[in-house]
């Protein structure tokens, strides 16, 4: 039955999206949908492919097989073309096109009861409950009065439905907000406003600058120069840099005249609805003239214009057929293991109930032929069972069955399942009120957005973590330099004059003097300053560098200098520049301006040497003042070999001070320029010309240009940069490491930048004794290079020498030559809790633990693949291998990922693994992995709502993982597993004290308890303290949770609930009931009262055997109980009392059978005594158990119980454990590198002079305008004018999301 | 409407919360009111901040040791206690099954079969004598009870065949569970119902036999013996003279009964109709097959009788009118004083003691296993220590 119900019920949520998730989640902000997409597509079409499809397919096949089983009506037959006349309302309504209205609520007031009751029939528990009540009604079989069910079953409705209103409230709510939007639509010519569900397809519409839009539109004509407008995406894809699209010349002419557009009568031809966002085939039809429209030329409902005054365009799609909803999943019912454990568990006790059943029915048969026959003197036999002494018994048998399943159904317990959730909610709420994680600089407190998941928090065995936003802040900052072999930028204490880290309230240096400065930058290094006020030149050639070599774009917002740039790191250098004094200001294709401490220059540009992978360097070649230099910035490596003759102690002192950057997690670049001799340029200008334009080898042959011109270089100096990690992740990483979970990073961030972050937050060490990288581009690669390592991780860790080699080769793959460190040699300090529990193989406690890596004394392995090889390692072919070696390492980190491929490969673990994953991300590129693991957290950063939204728990900081599960988890899955083994605890003593008594009552069903006491067992006598428990009960302190994440290890290992501890539980209840039934047997068999009354009847000895029932399983909670706030005092003392109180309320006010019973019971010694000894006798042995236990075997948490209350009686604070915030001090090889952004720069909108709003005078001598002709198409453009290699075009292609 | 509910809900739950904040806040620290500031912050309260003040009780065998000394140490007495006062108790139980019938008509049959017999009618019981004797005197309140065994009177169709509110005194009870017993001649049944309807309805008189044969009937009281609670709450008889013209007008008598419900006691009229304290006794099911029930009390008034029951040789003489042997049933009689704690019951004295020595022995053990074995080092731990245990 229990599988069925959980069958049942996914299904039922997949169908409703039931979880309060989902109905928050799609419209709260409008564009709150999902996507799930290939965004970053790789280099090979084929792959992209095969990413795209497979999952597709299987999801249409799962969501039509849904529909088939759930849907009465099916869907409207699929539209093949859509056709649209633009303002005509009359020709387009004739298709019957979506509108542009969102409905995700499923009842309106009059179908809600209706609707929510078949809903919740539909669940198999709540069927199961109607039909025993059904049973109960019949007379011949019912043994207990239908109200036993009919309460509780009353309750669990009405309080699920009171949820289900209360969500479908929300949904209205959130419905209507984004229904009442309002955009501007022209109808009749005229601007008029309208709300967003009142938008048609082939309406015309008005956008204006920061504005959503509403839906998918084809753009017509902008504000900007040639049709262009630039868009946000954040929403639909996560990335926050801006794109731009492109409005066709003819309709771009229209502007913004109102007649014009109203007259627009163009047809469009196009696709269906689709769900590919990068993808749109169509044609307009104006004019007599027909052009091709693509997705440069539209506007998807979610994105947010930017830049951009105004536009106009035509609905495409609207409403549930606009791109973004097609997109967004339903959010598919997330159950916890324990849910699933327990639909076996009571599939198990409904097996157990049938079982206990059938013994009663042949039992009662047998009672029947032996006495029961002979005994219809006085009891006939009922009016169904024949006359016949053998038929009699039989049927009479046979009836007993459904009566017994009726008596015994407690065992099954009705209420689990709502206390399960009142629980859970409760839960939830204190998560949501913690103070540790409420982040004050953003006001966002923690949130549980799904209150169903909460214990699972407590076993999470694998993280999949987003890098960019959650483990990282984003945010670079120029942090250090070194100036002609000066280094600048430590921060010395006045006091003890060394060098110390900054905090928050160290004194920044004062830029105010220059009136570009901005407040946000702060540098500790007054030198530095001092130095560029003075004149020196060396400070002077750095900063000029730094404001001339990049593709930054400014802009004028408010008033204030505001720089775009392709990269953070690009936007850190140049901003430091100019808070140094040297503003870059303005650029146009053929010049830079920038204004240094003496005054304004203007530099022209004659190329622009532009990053990419291979090159690891950027170079500008300009002229000033009649001289051409060149200034190049790149990869410390790469630059050093191309300087000419320098000083061997500035290079040498350069050098070091690399090396003690990039020891502290910074990333470098190293400056340097060279004068150009005139002669030369010109000559090697027209080769690079002639190569630009060359058909064959055009790459390697500018290659070689570049090659050639970026040589002999004069060292500046070097910049180190530090990618700001969020406060505390090396911390929270390291704990959450020791507490036995294993980090997996996700990024579609490069290699080189994060490997950097892999070591900078602590996930990568250089205790590692390997780590692996796989970037093989094909399946045969691919496979070699796992095999591989799985010989590495199999092989025993004396040979560390050939990793040592390879590491160097294939890690830090553009550094200095790589200085191994080993973990013997003093350089890893002992106190580093990276070290100590690396050193314990500690990423291998997990019950998956591989007994080879175990053994590796010191180090561990950590595998790095990249997005083009995870392709092939998720293939069913290699998916095992990948596992098996990615599960052996301690870390593991993913590069250049696709968000599909995030989800892939946490689906690959959910599924090859019984371990539950937890995916954090804060960007909608994480979304669809916050989707598929078992946990979805949502980090509230600036990356838009999507991941927010899609999530089952949000938090503000990635630090504040660690409390959610290391305190909230642990707390919520061991208040969780005590709540459940107490449950069914106590429904196994009270069920089965009827099974005794069959014994005596000839096997016919009767009860030994008031019908009433069944009724309400569950729901009043016994629920308050197991709940003030399940909410309140805290076996440590949470501060003690923190400092011993090994505590978290039971969560990991299913320790505190599962089949044995159930089965223990359901042993004791067994063992409960028998000692239940037969200590007041003994007592009261035959028994009298010292008046002389009986008092062994059959109603008195049910009251008795209630009563003691309530009292031992208060009692049981009381010994369970290891936090007993007041609430709980109040909760089981006022229990107890309830008890008495509605017994007596019930049996004298309402009018009960079992009235006088208790009470002549309570007023006889013997119930006293009688009570007491079922007590001791049930109490005395768990206490034994348990002290056995605690002495012998005592728990890590028995300790750190024992330790606290030492603390406490010693009035000793705990001292907090030794950390270590220097740890990444320590010495490590040097990562060179510069976070190149995820797609193309800027460079070839720089060039081509796109993106200038006013374009320069087409007369400009630069080679840049040679394309330039009117009406050329962009592309055609950029690819004579542009002046940097056509490889970083081809690279913007590959990496970025066109 | 649907909105204002959840608004009220919403209200409801919030004033609630802050109630119980405000009752702790008033023993912590003051929680910064969410009022003043306009922040998503939570309070600091230390209900929603899981801080509330504890006791934190742990195993240690500081506590867990004694307590099993203390409950050894006070069980044993409770349990000597306890046995002395069962044993206390006086009590003769004489099986009457198979007694033989003194009409001489019969035989010298049992009664048993006398009541089997087919030409045997109900009008006619069946006499038998059961001659014991009391060797110690009975001392105090003596009481007179019957016994049934293998009687089935907690058998669920059992139990639930009557109608409460008809023994209520309520006349337009549906007698819905009374089946087969609810109506006869079309009539309904007073009281109607398989449990009425098998009243168990021997007689029983005690006589004192002097050494000379002569015989002094030991007066016995048929009041008093129901729970006053069932008389005061369960029982009522409906309004009207106790007559068959009156309050029971209309209805038949139960099929096995020789006498309708208002002639059950005709030495006292108002020990009749369903207030019957017989019947009451009878109607309060016995929770075991089998059971005894108090069928009179011994008169205390009576001179010879006021503090106990001589002893010396004594008769009852049984109208044996109760079939129980078709379905191996046996019958007996029981006079019996009682105790403080009731009647006699060497079972609860005995689990006292046995679970009094157990916990010394555990006491014991546990105290060289600790003493032995016993890990209570806690500076050992550190953040790497692993989770042992079970």
């Amino acid at each position: 039955m229990a599988a069925g119900t959980a069958a049942a019920d996914d299904g039922d949520d997949m169908e409703t999206s039931g979880s309060p998730a989902s109905g928050q989640s799609s419209p709260a902000e409008g564009n709150g949908e999902t996507i799930e997409m290939c965004r970053r597509g790789s280099e090979d079409p084929e792959v992209a492919e095969v990413l795209t499809r497979q999952p597709a397919t299987a999801k249409e096949r799962l969501l039509a097989g849904a529909r088939r089983v759930f849907r009465l009506k099916e869907p409207p037959p699929p539209e093949t073309e859509r056709r649209i006349r633009a303002n005509d309302l009359e020709y387009n309504s004739q298709f019957q096109y979506a509108n542009n209205f969102i409905k995700t609520y499923k009842y309106t007031v009059l179908t809600f009861w209706p609707l929510n009751l078949f809903e919740q029939f539909q669940r198999l528990a709540n069927f199961y409950f109607a039909c025993l009540l059904v049973l109960q009604l019949i007379g011949p079989i019912s043994s207990l009065t239908p109200i036993t069910t009919l309460l509780p079953l009353l309750g669990v409705l009405s309080v699920t439905a009171a949820k289900d209103a209360y969500d479908d409230y929300q949904r209205h709510r959130n419905d209507r907000q984004v229904n009442n939007r309002v955009s501007l639509v022209l109808r009749h010519g005229k601007l008029t406003r309208e709300q967003w569900s009142n938008v048609r397809v082939g309406d015309v519409i008005r956008m204006e600058n920061d504005q959503f839009v509403a839906a998918d539109l084809l753009l017509l004509s902008t504000s900007e120069p040639n049709g262009l407008s630039y868009i946000e995406t954040a929403e639909l894809d996560g990335e926050t840099n801006l794109k731009c699209r492109q409005a066709l010349p003819a309709t771009a002419e229209l502007g913004q005249d109102e007649t014009l557009l109203g007259k627009f009568d163009g047809k469009i031809n196009c696709e269906p609805p689709n769900n590919n966002l990068n993808k749109f085939e169509g044609t307009l039809e104006w004019n007599g003239k027909k052009f091709a429209l693509d997705n440069d030329k539209i506007l998807l409902r979610g994105c947010v214009l930017r830049n951009t005054q105004w536009c106009y365009g035509v609905v495409i799609f609207a409403g549930r057929d606009t791109k973004l909803m097609q997109n967004s999943g339903k959010t598919k019912f997330k159950r916890t293991s324990i849910d699933r454990l327990l639909n076996v568990i009571i599939l198990g006790i409904v097996g157990f109930l049938l079982l206990m059943c059938l013994f009663c029915t042949i039992a009662c048969g047998i009672w029947e032929t032996v006495t029961g026959q002979y005994f219809r003197v006085y009891l006939p036999w009922d009016a169904l069972a024949p006359e016949g002494a053998t038929a009699g018994a039989t049927v009479t048998a046979l009836l007993v069955f459904f009566s017994y399943a009726i008596v015994l159904n407690t065992v099954v317990p009705i209420s689990l399942y709502v206390s399960v959730e009142v629980i859970r909610l409760m839960q939830s709420f204190l998560i949501n009120w913690d103070l540790a994680m409420y982040h004050e600089k953003s006001d966002t407190p923690a949130k549980a957005r799904t209150t169903t998941l909460n214990e699972e928090l407590g076993q999470v065995q694998y993280i999949f973590s987003d890098k960019t936003g959650t483990l990282t802040q984003n945010i670079m900052v120029f942090n250090k330099c070194s100036i002609a072999g000066k280094n600048y930028g430590d921060f010395i204490d006045p006091v003890i004059g060394e060098v110390i880290e900054p905090t928050e309230d160290t004194q920044a240096v004062d830029f105010s003097a220059n009136d570009m400065y901005e407040p946000s930058f702060r540098f500790f290094d007054q030198t530095l300053l001092d130095a560029v006020n003075s004149g020196d030149e060396d400070s002077h050639m750095f900063f000029r560098l730094l404001s001339l070599c990049h593709t930054v774009m400014p802009e004028e917002k408010d008033g204030k200098l505001k720089y775009q740039a392709q990269s953070p790191d690009e936007d850190a250098l140049v901003s430091a520049a100019r808070n140094f004094g040297f503003v870059f200001l303005s650029r146009t294709p053929s010049s830079i301006t920038i204004r240094t401490p003496r005054g304004e220059e203007e530099h022209e540009v004659l190329c622009i040497l532009d990053f990419n992978n291979v090159r690891k360097r950027m170079s500008v070649i300009l002229r000033h003042g009649g001289k051409i230099r060149l200034y190049c910035k790149g990869a410390d490596n790469i630059v050093f070999e191309r300087l000419g003759n320098v000083e061997p102690e500035t290079k040498a002192r350069t050098e070091e001070h690399l090396q003690k950057f990039a020891g502290e997690g910074l990333r470098t670049l190293v400056l340097a320029y060279k004068e150009l001799d005139d002669a030369y340029f010109e000559e090697w200008k027209k080769r690079h010309h002639e190569a630009s334009v060359s058909l064959v080898e055009r790459d390697e042959k500018l290659d070689a240009l570049f090659e050639e011109i970026e040589k002999d270089l004069v060292l500046i100096g070097a910049t180190a940069i530090e990618d700001k990690l969020q406060d505390g992740v090396p911390q929270t990483i390291a704990n959450l490491i020791l507490a036995g979970i294993r980090l997996w990073v996700l990024t579609g961030d490069k290699q080189e930048t994060a490997i950097n972050i892999g070591y900078s937050c602590q996930l990568l060490t250089d205790d590692l004794q390997d780590v692996f990288v796989v970037e093989g581009h094909t399946m045969q690669d691919v496979e070699a290079e796992l095999n591989r390592c799985m010989d590495d991780l199999s092989r025993p860790s004396a040979d560390a020498k050939a990793h040592q080699h390879k590491q160097s080769l294939s890690v830090v793959t553009f550094s200095r030559p790589y200085v191994y460190v080993s973990p013997h040699r003093g350089g890893a300090a002992p106190t580093s809790v990276r070290s100590a529990a690396s050193d314990e193989g500690y990423g291998h406690d997990t019950p998956e633990e591989d007994p080879t890596s175990n053994a590796s004394g010191s180090g561990g392995f950590a595998l790095v693949i990249n997005g083009h090889s995870l392709i092939w390692a998720l293939t069913s072919k290699l998916e095992r291998l990948f596992l098996d070696v990615a599960c052996q390492c301690q870390a593991v980190i993913c590069c250049r990922v696709t968000p599909l491929q995030k989800a892939l490969v946490v689906d690959l673990v959910k599924k090859h693994k019984k371990a539950v994953t937890l995916s954090i991300g804060d960007g909608a590129n994480d979304v669809s992995m916050i989707k598929t693991a078992h946990i979805g957290v949502g980090i509230s950063g600036q990356e838009g709502l999507q991941a927010v939204l899609s999530s089952d728990y949000s938090i503000a900081q990635f630090r504040y993982l660690e409390r959610l599960l290391l305190v909230h988890g642990r707390w919520s899955y061991y208040r969780m597993c005590k709540f459940l083994r107490y449950f069914f605890y106590k429904n196994f003593a009270f069920t089965l004290c009827h099974f005794w008594y069959s014994f005596f009552c000839g096997f016919s069903a009767q009860t030994v308890f008031d019908p009433m006491f069944i009724a309400v067992y569950n729901l009043f006598y016994t629920s308050m303290p197991v709940l003030a428990l399940a909410v309140f009960d805290q076996d440590v302190k949470e501060r003690q949770s923190l400092t011993y994440p090994k505590l978290y290890t039971p969560g990991l290992r299913d320790l505190f609930f599962n089949k044995l501890e159930f089965f223990k539980s359901a042993t004791y209840g067994f063992v409960t009931s028998l000692v239940l039934f037969i200590v007041p047997y003994g007592t009261y068999k035959d028994a009298v009262s010292p008046e002389g009354y009986t008092i062994s009847d059959h109603q008195l000895f049910g009251a008795v055997v209630a009563t003691v029932l309530v009292v031992v399983v208060t009692m049981q909670i009381c010994l369970d109980t290891t936090y007993w706030t007041w609430l709980n005092h109040l909760c089981v003392w006022g229990s107890l009392f309830t008890y008495i109180l509605l017994q007596f309320f019930y049996n004298y006010v309402l009018g009960g059978v079992y009235v006088g019973s208790l009470a002549m019971a309570m007023s006889e010694a013997n119930f006293w005594f009688c009570t007491l000894l079922t007590v001791i006798v049930l109490m005395v042995p768990v206490l034994a158990w348990r002290f056995y236990f605690v002495d012998l075997h005592p728990t890590l948490a028995d300790l750190v119980r024992a330790k606290q209350r030492e603390d406490k009686a010693q009035k000793r604070r705990m001292d907090e454990f030794q950390r270590t915030p220097s740890a990444r001090r320590r010495g490590r090889s040097v990562r060179s590198g510069y976070a190149f952004a995820h797609q193309e720069g800027f460079g070839r909108l720089i060039t081509s002079g796109k993106m200038m709003r006013r374009p320069p005078p087409l007369a400009s001598l630069s080679m840049f305008s040679l394309g330039r002709s009117g009406a050329s198409s962009p592309r055609a453009d950029t690819q004579v004018t542009f002046c940097a290699e056509p490889s970083s075009v081809s690279m913007g292609g590959g990496h970025g999301d066109r | 409407m649907k909105r204002v509910f959840s608004q009220q809900c919403e209200e409801l739950v919030i004033k609630v919360v802050q109630r119980f904040e405000h009752s702790t806040s008033a023993i912590m620290s003051s929680p910064v009111s969410s009022e003043q500031t306009k922040t998503k912050r939570p309070s600091s309260s230390k209900f929603r901040q899981q801080q509330l003040p504890a006791w934190q009780p742990i195993l240690t065998a500081g506590t867990v040791l004694p307590t099993f000394f203390v409950i050894g140490v006070a069980f044993i007495p409770v349990g000597i206690a306890l046995l002395t006062f069962s044993g206390n108790v006086q009590e003769v139980v004489k099986e009457y099954t198979q007694c033989n019938s003194i009409d001489p008509a019969h035989n010298n049959a049992t009664c048993d079969e006398v009541l089997s017999s087919p030409n045997h009618t109900a009008a006619t019981p069946c006499t038998c004598h059961i001659n014991f004797n009391v060797t110690e005197s009975l001392n105090g309140r003596v009481y007179m009870y019957y016994g049934l065994t293998n009687f089935y009177q907690n058998h669920r169709r059992y139990v639930k065949s009557r109608d409460v509110n008809q023994l209520m005194g309520q006349t337009d009870s549906a007698l819905s569970d009374c089946s087969p017993f609810a109506t006869a001649d079309k009539k309904p049944i007073a009281p109607c119902g398989a449990i009425a309807n098998s009243l168990f309805n021997d007689t029983f008189e005690l006589k004192m036999l002097s050494s000379a044969g002569a015989e002094l009937a030991v007066p016995l009281v048929r009041t008093g013996i129901a729970w006053p609670s069932d008389k005061k709450y369960k029982f009522e008889n409906p309004p009207g003279p106790l007559t068959a013209d009156g309050a029971f007008k209309n209805t038949a008598k139960p099929v096995n009964w020789k006498r309708a419900v208002y002639e059950l006691d005709p030495a006292h009229p108002e020990n009749n109709g369903y207030e019957n304290e017989d019947l009451i006794v009878w109607m309060r099911t016995a929770a075991l097959p089998t059971f005894r029930k108090l069928w009179a009390r011994v008169n205390e008034s009576a001179e010879t009788f006021k503090h106990s029951l001589p002893a010396g040789e004594y008769r009852i003489v049984v109208s044996y009118a109760y079939p129980v042997t078709s379905f191996g049933g046996t019958k007996r009689i029981i006079l019996s004083t009682t105790s403080l704690l009731g009647g006699k019951n060497p079972f609860l004295g005995v689990a006292y003691i046995v679970v009094g020595c157990i916990c010394l022995v555990l006491g014991v053990a546990f105290l060289i296993i600790h003493v032995k074995y016993g890990k209570r080092g806690t500076d050992t731990i550190t953040n790497r220590t692993d989770w042992s245990g079970h």
